[in-house]
């Protein structure tokens, strides 16, 4: 596919509506009877196999005829890359709605898919409303757990993919890859409410994109060597201009010797004042260990700036042998797998902690039964995305216990 | 913020000494803060020491039209003109604290590290810094970090890599002998273990490198692994063959090799150690505390392979800083090899506390102090309860025990024994007469002084 078509595709999905509009939408259209026609397309079943970037490409090319047509909308129904999609119009356009669905049929069929559902649908509301709802609730079921993060697949990068990669790294528009995900709080009522965001490269479409037959994290060590090339990445980023102004409380992911880098020092002076204190900066264990003055000096530094801080990437075995108390970060990302599933107590205070990776209610069941209010995941993506404004995160009602650290001085 | 502040030639040094000699003559006042990164014991000040501490001082600077200046010697000088008496900007104010807790994990006594004088009262203190630094503008050491920029590092790890590979590795290796110090009166000096490993100097020079293995920590654990792959087999093929390297040697004290949990768990050791079972010898493995970090899970299991197999498993580079963030204790090794530092020496604050608390738990019996180059680190490591030691000064006591037990020492000086004890070739061993007791796993008996 030319360039031409990754444009529009960016464009497109810049422009997206998301899942709870399309709820109201339908809410609406019962309620005042309103005629509307639906094309739901729907990716997330599919295998990954079948949903390479340039499948997504030409589905989206599919569906771009229908945006021209009266009133058209379109809805993201998630932020993942592989997103499920809803095309809303008022009427006609029933020549372009044929053909994208033998575009899309012939596309999947060709690509050996055999599944039972269709991967598009067309239909009418208000009459088939509740058909409608019911697929978007089995769209947005969860899906299986999410693979093990150190359960890599592929060749494992050398020294000199790794140096190929970086070079590529250098010259990609990496706001591509850019990917959002809320981290929730649960209240005893079993509503999740975002607290914020965390940004995040997704690593599978980098993968996918820039070096298709490795697997970037099957060699531990480079990877995490490459890690330091995602963070000046995504603090250029984060610095560009106007990218911040309406951002709210947030949290990356960073190496010691990034917070200790220009680019890092760069992307702290021009932070907007609101922001001052609503950063939240996940460091990975290893990180800590391998160069510990370092790592102490770039905490120390963080928390005179008003960071927050905490240590992401922690397995149920490293929660053993790693206390969140001797590092003095404020809190702990622990990543969801069935042996944690097989812990019974918690080694640390657990209103320190973020149960992230949760993708099944035995996930949030196990977190809940120990006192995890923090979770991050697919099934945290349910119930309200309104971005939070920075001073919320400042005055913490919805986060139980989240430690202040240090009384930072100001500089 | 921005990058960290470059030598100016001595421009800013004499900028200060002008500054002075003008608040001498006219008694304006003004608030100097001198931030002495000079002062710092290596390996500090890092870059990014002085980077973080220039972009906070310029910064102040430019919120109260000061200036910073950037002393070559590495030091730091923020200027605040018009501040009065105890008054101040309180960010200012706040800045001496804050540098010393940043710098303290780098520097004994971090409050020392910031003087802040007020003018003209303290007039006297800053002429006589800035004249000193006038007339000696010496230039910063330029840290490792700063020799080795990212994009060069992978290329330096392949050629290291590569050497590794190369033809005649034995002449790269270097082995250390841990010893046991026994109480008593004569305190005898029993070797322990010997640890062969390749040599970073010698690496780098036979790839023709300045240096950088350890610019990055992470391409260095990658480098590790390749080493100590290329080191198993070494050793797998100098079986039976006598020698520092043979680790099936009778006399000799168990041989010790580094490993990834991968080639720890690997056929290739399995085969070894079980050969050297056959011969009636220990081998050793050492794991490196962020290996193990790495896969806590994987450690356990292959800790427990180990222990099944008789093989001592020994948890490396543990530091007094990663013993206060890690539960060490809790690996459950044989051995814990502390790395030496002179912060140990004199601990302050949390870090302190944490510290002594891990080594509690590890427990004194099962410290190896490691870099025991020195008598002050003998003397701390005694005055814990430590009886295991691997270093330079450990090399020298157990050079001094040999020269102690062999007929033909004479000749010998103790430089000469302990190299050729630490030499992995028959050339760098090839001038000892008495070439067994170089691998002699016991003290010899001393013998009686020769009439002259």
């Amino acid at each position: 596919m030319s360039a031409v078509h990754g444009t529009a595709e960016h464009a497109l999905a810049q422009g997206a509506e998301d899942a709870d509009a399309l709820l109201r939408l339908i809410r609406e259209s019962q309620a005042a009877g309103i005629s509307r026609n639906v094309l739901l397309v729907r990716l997330s079943p599919l295998p990954s196999s079948m949903t390479r970037p340039h499948h997504v490409r030409l589905v989206w090319s599919a569906v771009e005829p229908l945006l021209r047509a009266d009133r058209a909308r379109l809805f993201r129904l998630s932020d993942e890359r592989v997103a499920d999609l809803a095309v809303v119009w008022r009427g006609g356009a029933e020549q372009a709605l044929a053909h994208c669905l033998l575009v899309l049929e012939r596309l999947f069929t060709d690509s050996g898919w055999s599944g039972t559902s269709p991967v598009a649908e067309a239909m009418l509301l208000p009459g088939e409303a509740d058909r409608l709802l019911a697929a978007i609730a089995s769209a947005s079921a969860p899906p299986a757990a999410d693979p093990e993060p150190d359960d890599p697949q592929g060749l494992a990068l050398d020294t000199v993919a790794l140096a190929t990669l970086e070079a590529r790294l250098a010259r990609a528009d990496m706001s591509r890859f850019a990917r959002r995900r809320d981290v929730c709080a649960l209240d005893p009522r079993g509503r999740f409410a975002p607290q914020w965001e965390r940004r995040y490269f997704s690593l599978t479409e980098i993968g996918e994109t820039l070096i298709p037959d490795r697997s970037l994290r099957a060699d531990p060590w480079l990877f995490r060597r490459l890690t330091r090339t995602f963070d000046a990445r995504m603090l250029a980023l984060l610095s560009a201009r106007g990218e911040l102004d309406d951002a709210g409380p947030f949290s990356i992911s960073l190496n010691v010797a990034s917070i200790l880098s220009p680019a890092f020092l760069h992307f702290d002076a021009n932070l907007p004042n609101p922001l001052r204190g609503a950063i939240l900066l996940e460091l990975h264990p290893a990180d800590m260990l391998a160069d510990p003055s370092a790592f102490l000096f770039a905490r120390d530094f963080a928390r005179a700036r008003h960071y927050r801080l905490g240590l992401h990437g922690v397995s149920a075995d490293l929660l053993e042998v790693l206390p969140l108390s001797s590092s003095g970060l404020d809190l702990l990302l622990l990543r969801w797998s069935a042996a944690l599933g097989r812990v019974e107590r918690l080694a640390s205070d657990p209103s320190l902690i973020v149960l992230d990776g949760v993708s099944t209610d035995e996930a949030i069941g196990w977190g809940r039964a120990r006192g995890i209010a923090l979770f991050c995941g697919r099934l945290a993506l349910r119930g309200a995305r309104a971005p939070l404004s920075a001073s919320a995160w400042q005055n913490p009602a919805g986060l139980r216990g989240l430690a202040l650290g240090e009384a930072a001085a100001p500089t | 913020m921005s990058e960290q502040p470059a030598p100016s030639g001595g421009e800013h040094e004499q900028a200060l000494l002008d500054m002075a000699r003008r608040a001498s003559r006219q008694g304006t006042p003004a608030l100097v803060l001198v931030l002495r990164l000079s002062a710092m014991p290596p390996p500090a000040p890092r870059p990014h020491h002085r980077r973080i501490a220039g972009a906070m001082l310029r910064e102040v600077a430019q919120h109260h039209a000061g200036q910073m200046l950037a002393m070559g010697c590495g030091d730091l000088v923020l200027i605040l003109p018009g501040v009065q008496g105890a008054s101040g900007p309180q960010d200012a104010a706040l800045l001496p604290e804050i540098f010393a807790r940043l710098v303290r994990a780098d520097a004994p006594d971090s409050e020392r590290i910031v003087s802040v004088w007020r003018l003209p009262e303290a007039v006297g203190d800053v002429l006589a810094y800035a004249t000193e630094r006038a007339i000696e503008p010496a230039a910063a050491p330029v840290a490792e970090d700063a020799r080795f920029p990212e994009t060069d590092q992978i290329c330096t790890i392949e050629r290291l890599s590569g050497a590794a590979f190369g033809e005649g590795p034995a002449d790269m290796l270097r082995r250390q002998t841990a010893v046991l110090l026994l109480p008593g009166k004569t305190g005898s000096v029993v070797p322990l273990f010997s640890e062969l490993a390749f040599s970073m100097p010698s690496l780098e020079a036979r790839a023709g490198l300045p240096g950088g293995a350890r610019a990055d920590p992470f391409l260095f654990r990658w480098l590790a692994g390749r080493l100590d792959q290329r080191l198993l087999g070494i050793i797998g093929d100098s079986l039976g063959e006598g020698g520092p390297l043979d680790a099936t040697l009778r006399d000799a004290p168990p041989l010790h090799l580094n490993m990834s949990l991968q080639t720890a768990a690997s056929s290739v050791f399995e085969r070894l150690a079980e050969q050297c079972r056959a011969a009636g010898k220990g081998v050793g493995v050492e794991i490196a505390l962020i290996e193990a970090c790495g896969d806590p899970r994987r450690y356990h299991v292959v800790r427990d392979r180990l222990a099944a197999s008789g093989v001592c498993l020994v948890l490396d580079n543990v530091s007094h800083l990663t013993a206060g963030l890690a539960d060490v204790g809790g690996f459950a090794a044989d051995l814990v090899k502390l790395d030496w530092s002179p912060r140990m020496a004199a601990p302050s604050g949390a870090e302190a506390a944490l510290f002594e608390a891990a080594l509690d738990r590890i427990g004194a019996g099962r410290v190896v102090l490691n870099h025991a180059d020195t008598e002050t680190a003998i003397r701390w490591g005694l005055g814990r309860g430590i009886r295991r030691y691997q270093g330079r000064h450990a090399e020298a006591m157990l050079a001094a025990s040999r020269m102690a037990g062999c007929p033909w020492s004479g000749g010998c000086e103790l430089r000469q024994c302990l190299e050729r004890g630490t030499a992995t070739t028959p050339a760098a061993r090839q001038f000892c007469r008495n070439p067994d007791l170089l691998d002699r796993a016991a003290p010899p008996a001393a013998v009686e002084a020769r009439a002259a």
